[in-house]
């Protein structure tokens, strides 16, 4: 049976760091319960390896503090950790630990985005119609190959935003137009 | 905090680091409080979890979709 991605699988019930196993322990409010490696839901900057005192172990002007997860909280909204970072707070949204953790969020990502690029190339085909343009015409204006465009319109591609973006520009369109009513 | 839209009933936030193994842009909504909330693709809006996203949300996210990608894309290189 397909899962409710409702308030519920979002919020947290509990989240504390497992200091002895560099794990996060989190528990939403529908009882899914994840033990992560806490490097993989850091941003990139965050993941670097790090010096004893905390700074770049090589080539560093860059000082990075590592986060605190012993302060770490729930945020206001409940369904975001934050972890104190020197001056800074790292937010962690419900949804990257989900699509670190749990494969049944990731599968249903994966079928959003599958429904998403259909949708989507369904949009720009009948935009390139009104707009009177051929496909390759549009690849032009949009400098890609033929066969990206036809893909595209084809939901075979999942379309990256600047991708969107370029498209939106070559045929006349604002971003808002892409937007389900 | 990375609220980019707030008009006093929905509030909206494009989270730094929050990408996914599709890359999929997206925003969260709140309204009600925290109580209700949505999460939806950019720029398209279809909900990937959380509630349908009322009529007035769906105008007001509509009208700023170029905002929230470009948040997305400066908060999630």
């Amino acid at each position: 049976m397909k899962k409710n991605w409702d308030r519920a699988a979002m919020r947290f019930a509990s989240a504390r760091y497992v200091d002895r196993q560099g794990m996060l322990d989190a528990t939403f409010e529908n009882g899914d319960r994840f033990l992560v490696a806490v490097e993989s839901i850091l941003p990139a900057a965050s993941r670097a390896p790090l010096g004893p005192s905390g700074t770049l172990a090589a080539g560093g002007a860059v000082t990075i503090t590592p986060p605190e997860w012993g302060k770490m909280r729930i945020g206001e909204t409940g369904d975001v950790l934050e972890v104190p970072a020197g001056g800074d707070v790292i937010e962690v949204p419900w949804d990257r630990i989900r699509s670190v953790a749990d494969p049944e969020f990731r599968a249903h990502l994966a079928d959003h985005a599958v429904e998403r690029a259909r949708r989507m190339g369904g949009r720009i085909r009948a935009m390139r119609l009104e707009a009177g343009l051929t496909p390759a015409a549009l690849a032009e204006r949009v400098g890609v190959p033929r066969q990206v465009v036809a893909n595209l319109e084809a939901g075979k591609i999942e379309p990256r935003s600047d991708l969107i973006e370029h498209v939106a520009v070559a045929l006349g369109r604002r971003l808002r137009d892409f937007a389900e009513e | 905090m990375p609220k980019i839209l707030d008009n006093g009933r929905f509030r909206v936030y494009v989270y730094a680091n929050d990408d996914n193994p599709h890359h999929l842009p997206h925003c969260h909504v709140y309204w009600d409080g925290h109580d209700r909330a949505s999460v939806a693709s950019l720029p398209d809006l279809a909900v990937i979890a959380g509630e349908a996203l009322p009529r007035a949300a769906r105008r007001y996210l509509r009208a700023n979709v170029a905002v929230l990608l470009a948040a997305w894309r400066r908060l999630n290189p």
